[in-house]
């Protein structure tokens, strides 16, 4: 019986060595991401569909990968894809209507994206942006159908 | 009385052992996945890496790398122009080249599955609402657009004739239809791209890179697959090759707004896989630099900053 469970001992001492060898990598990341959500508006009304994307302001010596959120009747989250580094970033912001049409499944554009420059905090925030009448001047056509 | 010795295990040692084993089993599966994911991201790789070797060797060969896609035309794309080179020469003499634009292809090279076109990673093969039509993963670097001005360096664009493009259509977010098309990539839609014009260095340069995945604003899957042989069809939007000017693996596809600027991106956990100029294969991180992830996509752009370590 001893003998036995010896031999127990051995057996799953050498297949834990085994699957904790296989575990191993997977390295994490070292950017620190802060999450940003609040509410977006053009013209005062929430913008039905569209992208928030926040790029890192390099002029003002800020540096680090984008963030990005989808916008949803006017709300945006980045903590369900990707935070933002924090300091000075401009927004880029595109929206659509939200209107589905055969050849257009996620509406037409609402205006040219537009762009804000905002200094975001080194931590979790909530951020209003207001896209003005303005942003909707000159915009081009949408494509043909692809 | 001699005591005879029994031979063999109890029941409850017997069930002490398959325990052990079931719960040994337990910690192996998810190792198990990851080693089959591990796998599958090595094939990836491989694949960009045979797309690699052949795009140097169409170089020895015609002493450029091949456009983007045919503008006009058989309107076929750069995967096609490889064919010969990875292998598919058979397929490659079977296409009758004066047949115009690229649907008239469907019946030849449409229906036939490239696997080294493929990531093992992704479930979708077939282009946008096809059965039968298969796609590619595999998409060129069209060059970066700028995000800031001047920063890191001014990128330019081209409308569809190679022709410098109205003011404004080279700035991101883009004004032109579908995206425009940046001038500094290594795939054009019309131009060729020789060695001696990637003035960053090749090994600098971002060639080719995945798109296995990318959603859609409502969340639909992979809605943006063209076919794969399609190439420069519309003048507005050039399949095979895309923009650099969006984070990689964002899901921002926004349907006859942004077609050419899909960003790169991939199930593979954290990531993408790239394929560089001088034909080296890189994981790049989802985490990396803007304004590293620009240099790289332009060819020309003189940055300071312009390998992917970001130094």
């Amino acid at each position: 019986m001893a003998k036995l469970f010896q031999n127990l001992a051995a057996v799953t001492l050498s297949a834990a060595a085994l699957v904790s060898a296989g575990c191993g990598g997977g390295g994490g990341s070292d950017v620190e991401r802060f999450r940003v959500s609040g509410t977006v508006t053009f013209k005062g009304e929430p913008i039905p569909a569209g992208t928030v994307t926040f790029e890192p302001n390099v002029t003002k010596g800020n540096k680090g990968p984008f963030g990005y959120a989808t916008i949803t009747n006017g709300k945006f989250d980045t903590s369900s894809v990707k935070g933002t580094v924090g300091g000075p970033h401009f927004v880029r912001i595109e929206g659509t209507d939200g209107k589905v049409t055969p050849d257009k499944p996620q509406g037409s554009r609402l205006f040219n994206a537009h762009r804000v420059e905002v200094d975001l905090p080194k931590s979790n925030s909530e951020q209003k942006f207001e896209v003005p009448a303005s942003a909707a001047e000159g915009m081009q056509a949408d494509g043909p159908p692809v | 009385m001699k005591l005879r010795r029994r031979v063999g295990f109890t029941l409850i040692e017997l069930l002490v052992v398959i325990a052990i084993i079931a719960v040994l089993v337990a910690l192996l599966l998810p190792a198990v996945q990851q080693a089959r994911e591990s796998a599958r991201r090595s094939q990836c790789k491989n694949n960009l890496k045979q797309i690699g070797v052949a795009m140097h060797d169409y170089l020895e060969t015609y002493t450029t790398f091949p456009p983007a896609g045919v503008r006009g035309g058989n309107q076929l794309s750069w995967h096609v122009m490889i064919l010969p080179q990875i292998d598919y020469l058979n397929l490659f003499q079977q296409i009758d080249f004066n047949l115009a634009g690229y649907a008239s292809h469907d019946a030849v090279l449409g229906v036939k599955k490239i696997p080294a076109f493929f990531c093992p990673s992704s479930n979708k093969e077939f282009e946008n609402g096809s059965t039968t039509l298969y796609t590619t993963h595999y998409y060129g670097n069209r060059g970066p657009k700028n995000v800031v001005a001047g920063v890191p360096a001014t990128y330019t664009c081209t409308n569809y004739l190679g022709a410098a493009a109205a003011a404004g259509e080279c700035t991101n977010p883009p004004t032109a239809a579908h995206g425009g098309y940046s001038s500094h990539g290594m795939l054009c839609p019309t131009a060729r791209v020789r060695d001696r014009d990637v003035t960053d260095g090749l090994s600098n340069t971002l060639f080719v890179g995945e798109i296995s995945n990318h959603k859609t604003l409502s969340g639909a899957d992979m809605v943006g697959y063209r076919k794969w042989h399609r190439g420069f069809a519309n003048a507005t939007d050039c399949a095979p090759v895309k923009n650099v000017a969006q984070p990689i693996n964002s899901t921002t596809y926004i349907p006859v707004i942004n077609f050419n600027d899909i960003s790169f991106g991939s199930n593979h956990v954290g990531g993408t896989q790239v394929l560089m100029g001088d034909g080296v294969t890189r994981f790049m991180s989802e985490n990396i630099d803007m304004s590293v992830l620009l240099s790289i996509a332009s060819r020309n752009g003189e940055e300071a900053t312009t390998n992917l370590e970001g130094d």
